[in-house]
């Protein structure tokens, strides 16, 4: 699985730490770090409440080009 | 192993895993309680034979303990805290005290002083142990926790 740069970028554009992110999401620092380094997938619902904590939309953060498939 | 195709979608793959799971406690409650009802019917000679189901369980215990604490997971609703290891020591020392009152009880039926006494032993040397061995969890929980809640060193 691919990591999620945008996340990452997004995240630090914001300001915040992965604690910072994970407390605004509500789950533990570990999940962030995971998704971050393609670890693990999260569900829509998560994905949602990422994207809100950042706010940003679902694309900005979870679209892949083509080329990255 | 990758060249074997997974033939389920994400939806599947879910139900399945919830399926895998639902069989896992179903034979991990289900073999503690043939073992108990062994024991009810055998008495305690029963227990020598056993040996291999209760290495089993054992085992099984052992794996999901050290694997959730590798994961800093505790329990999706207990929280791991003195009270709650307390209140949990003392459901299972009651459990064993009534276990053990009755199979003493069956043993030596003219004795049931006896049997209250060695239930209430067995009883409260399985609240003890299980509170010690939840409070040592507890605290490589903790520990392990805060390690995994560490920002990684390259995120500034």
């Amino acid at each position: 699985m691919a990591k999620n740069e945008k996340m990452k970028q997004c995240r630090k554009a914001a300001g915040m730490s992965q604690t910072d992110l994970a407390k605004a999401a509500d789950v533990t620092r570990q999940t962030i770090g995971l998704i971050e380094s393609g670890e693990f997938n999260p569900s829509v619902s998560l994905c949602i409440r990422i994207c809100k904590a950042l706010h940003v939309t679902l694309n900005d953060l979870f679209w892949e080009e083509e080329e990255n498939e | 192993m990758s060249k074997w195709k997974n033939n389920l979608d994400e939806m599947q793959e879910q139900k399945l895993q919830r399926i895998e799971s639902g069989g896992f406690w179903i034979a991990y409650w289900g073999l503690l309680a043939v073992m108990a009802f062994h024991l009810f019917r055998g008495g305690i000679e029963a227990g020598a034979a056993m040996l291999p189901e209760w290495a089993l369980f054992m085992f099984l215990s052992v794996y999901i303990v050290v694997r959730c604490l590798r994961g800093g997971i505790w329990d999706r609703r207990l929280k791991a805290n003195f009270k709650t290891n307390l209140i949990v020591s003392l459901i299972a020392g009651g459990a064993m005290f009534l276990f053990n009152t009755i199979l003493f009880w069956k043993r030596f039926p003219d004795m049931p002083g006896g049997a209250v006494a060695g239930g209430a032993v067995a009883g409260i040397f399985t609240a003890v142990l299980c509170l010690v061995i939840l409070s040592l969890c507890a605290s490589l929980l903790k520990r392990k926790r805060r390690k995994l809640e560490e920002e990684p060193e390259d995120d500034e």
